[in-house]
């Protein structure tokens, strides 16, 4: 007991040490969260399509800071406004800003933070988002193909194309997403009129206008409707029998069946294989007619040919039924790459943004339609699409008072081949 | 049974203690977490019009890279017009518009225009006060500033007593005007008297910078550092790529600004691709 006691104690005791280590470990981390974070480098929108190198992009060290900060001072000298007056200038409280953190391109100097390159933690690039001109992706709402082809859900920014597979399948690739730096500013103005000197001395006199106290508003009547209400009732039948005629319907088929004539033969005009079902009646014929199945052999039954590619036969030997099965190449992939001309645009540029598509899966392609739904302030320049294979070129208006474009390509897309469309916008 | 009393107390003792510790961490961690929660770096959210300088002041509070960053601006006016800056208590360096200036956030920039076409000898001396930065990627600061545009609509109003407000704010891409904009001819909404701008322009985009012109003139023994609002530090920006001081006397040639680049060689046929060559 009494080393339990001593044990107890002393367990005791450095619990009480480890609670005043973590209280005293509050303070600390307080300070470093309050801190304030630090610019991140990110990467640029050139690099989004692919991962950035670290050789980009370095973080430096902070004895770094300070020679970046003179060779920037050297390459861009700053300095501080003078003073045309006599007097002495005042010391300003404020500190030229330093961007300590950011370092691109084999450690060339940034002047400033841009938005390309730097970040605060947390936030999705490209930063700030009302900073920058995206065209490209499917955005928030998610498109899809209706029964009629309309594509639906279907926002502005969104490039996607479409197509089908062997199988009749409908798929829907969207783009990347390209982003300019195209800042665009406007204006909220009040204009307000401006009384210098305005007093009021003192009221000359009151103005109470005497209302009358009511009103009274007599009107005959006119038109009476049916003043006098029923006295009594002669009698009323309700309807006791209907009669209901229905005539028929001639029920016949237009759709004659072809290629199909005679119905099933003798030797398979059994139920098992006009609906699946064995009835036991007719098992000894259905023997009867495996045992002459079973006498085929690999080499002298019939072969499978699909598409121009072999079968194989996954059939056992004692089996009737023979599956031929044909490994169909179902992988449809279709790459839709959007880039653009430039990085930066100013109001009245002019941009470049051309899609290539390449069939990358592992069967050709049909009724691909490259659909770009043109951001509000791209305006496409009429006549300049262009596309490296046979398309129908369309254009409509869209939700953002810009263009749709829609390549409707004519031909599949065989697997390995690809194309691209070219179409020039001006940034509004 | 005593010693199976011992092992259990053994095996608990430090636990219960860590978690203790762990308990109290936790419960800290959230109630800083929740205290110093900071609003979202996008709009700010502000009761009405406030005096020149609280609303950048306000802005500052609120964190982020903005102390002694110089955000470029860009002012504009009819041909003729010339504007001289606030520095050091007195007007200086008066130039021809458009000029380019670096100017320090939550600051209050006065500016006295002259040369106001079909106002001979008449005078306006708006200020400016930017709220807001951009972040333009590294060294295309200047080329990407913030137009403030004194346009001769305004500056009459101005000389007719009228006090004008002009919130510039930076577009949503999503909620732009569907219009192609000029150079020099930028979109506007207007309000009435019992609007804020600051307000309006909050909801329709980010605001970045309040031109406000009217009313006040200066006193007649010339202006004091109230109406100057300090005389705050500035930068100026020349063609050549270069930042520099105020120059004393004359001012310098500002029409050998780099046009944007435009494209001048013709497009390249796309050639049809064929094959899978390009895999």
């Amino acid at each position: 007991m009494t080393r339990h006691a001593e044990w107890s104690q002393s367990r005791s005791c450095s619990g009480r040490a480890l609670i005043a280590t973590l209280l005293a470990c509050i303070p600390v981390v307080a300070c470093s969260c309050r801190s304030v974070p630090s610019m991140q480098p990110i990467p640029s929108a050139a690099t989004e399509l692919q991962p950035p190198s670290e050789a980009t992009l370095i973080r430096r060290s902070v004895p770094d800071k300070v020679a970046r900060a003179e060779k920037r001072q050297r390459d861009y000298p700053v300095v501080q406004a003078a003073y045309a007056s006599d007097a002495e200038p005042q010391k300003p409280q404020w500190q030229p800003h330093v961007p300590v953190e950011c370092v691109a391109d084999a450690g060339a100097p940034l002047p400033m933070c841009g938005g390309s390159h730097c970040a605060p933690p947390g936030l999705a690039c490209p930063w700030p988002r009302d900073e920058y001109l995206c065209d490209g992706g499917d955005s928030e709402i998610q498109v899809n193909v209706g029964r009629d082809r309309e594509l639906q859900g279907l926002e502005l920014e969104d490039t996607v194309a479409v197509y089908e597979t062997v199988d009749g399948e409908t798929k829907i690739e969207p783009s990347n997403r390209v982003c300019l730096y195209a800042p665009r500013f406007a204006a909220v103005r009040q204009v307000r009129g401006v009384v210098q000197s305005e007093q009021t001395d003192q009221p000359i006199g009151v103005e109470r206008p005497v209302v009358p106290e009511g009103y009274q508003d007599d009107q005959l009547a006119t038109t009476a409707i049916q003043p006098e209400q029923p006295v009594g009732e002669i009698g009323r039948k309700l309807l006791n029998i209907e009669r209901v005629g229905e005539y028929a319907i001639s029920a016949e088929t237009l759709q004659p069946i072809a290629a199909f004539e005679g119905g099933f033969s003798p030797h398979e005009d059994f139920l098992i294989m006009r609906t699946g079902v064995i009835r036991e009646s007719e098992r000894a014929q259905v023997a009867e007619a495996v045992d002459a199945a079973i006498t085929w052999t690999h080499d002298l039954a019939m072969q499978v040919m699909l598409d121009g590619k072999e079968a194989v036969s996954i059939s056992g030997e004692q089996k009737a039924q023979a599956t031929f099965r044909i490994d169909v190449p179902n992988h449809p992939c279709l790459r839709v790459i959007k880039v653009a001309s430039t990085k930066v645009a100013k109001p009245g540029d002019i941009v470049d943004f051309t899609i290539r598509f390449d069939n990358l899966g592992d069967q050709a392609i049909d009724k691909v339609v490259l659909v770009d739904n043109l951001t509000t302030r791209l305006e496409y320049v009429a006549g300049s699409a262009q596309s490296s294979r046979p398309a129908d070129f369309s254009v409509e208006e869209n939700q953002g008072e810009s263009l749709l474009l829609k390549w409707e390509f004519k031909d599949p897309l065989p697997v390995g081949h690809g194309g691209l469309v070219r179409f020039h916008c001006r940034v509004r | 049974m005593t010693m199976v009393r011992k092992l259990r107390s053994r095996t608990k003792g430090p636990a219960r203690v860590a978690g203790s510790g762990m308990l109290v961490l936790l419960v800290w961690v959230g109630l800083a977490a929740s205290l110093s929660a900071e609003p979202p770096p996008v709009h700010f959210n502000h009761a009405g019009v406030m005096i020149p300088g609280a609303i950048g002041s306000q802005r500052l509070e609120r964190g982020g890279p903005l102390p002694g960053y110089f955000q470029p601006v860009e002012i504009s006016a009819p041909q003729g017009t010339i504007i001289a800056t606030a520095e050091g208590g007195q007007f200086v360096s008066p130039q021809a518009a458009p000029m380019k200036l670096g100017l320090l956030i939550g600051m209050v920039y006065r500016l006295r225009v002259t040369g106001i076409p079909h106002n001979p000898g008449m005078e306006v001396f708006p200020t400016i006060e930017v709220i807001d930065r951009l972040y333009p990627p590294c060294g295309m600061e200047f080329t990407f500033p913030i137009p403030i545009e004194l346009t001769q609509e305004e500056l009459e109003m101005a000389l007719d007593g009228k006090f004008v407000t002009r919130v510039i704010y930076l577009e949503q891409p999503e909620s732009s005007i569907p219009a192609a904009q000029q150079p020099g001819e930028q979109s506007y909404f207007e309000v009435g008297e019992g609007e804020s701008p600051i307000d309006m322009a909050d909801i329709l985009g980010r605001p970045m910078a309040i031109l406000r012109m009217g009313a006040r003139v200066p006193d007649a023994g010339g202006p004091d550092d109230a109406f100057m609002y300090g005389s705050p530090a500035l930068l100026r920006w020349r063609s050549k790529a270069t930042w520099y001081g105020t120059p004393e006397g004359p001012s310098f040639e500002v029409s050998d600004m780099p046009a944007a680049p435009r494209r001048t060689a013709p497009l390249r046929r796309v050639p049809i691709f064929r094959g899978a060559s390009s895999r």
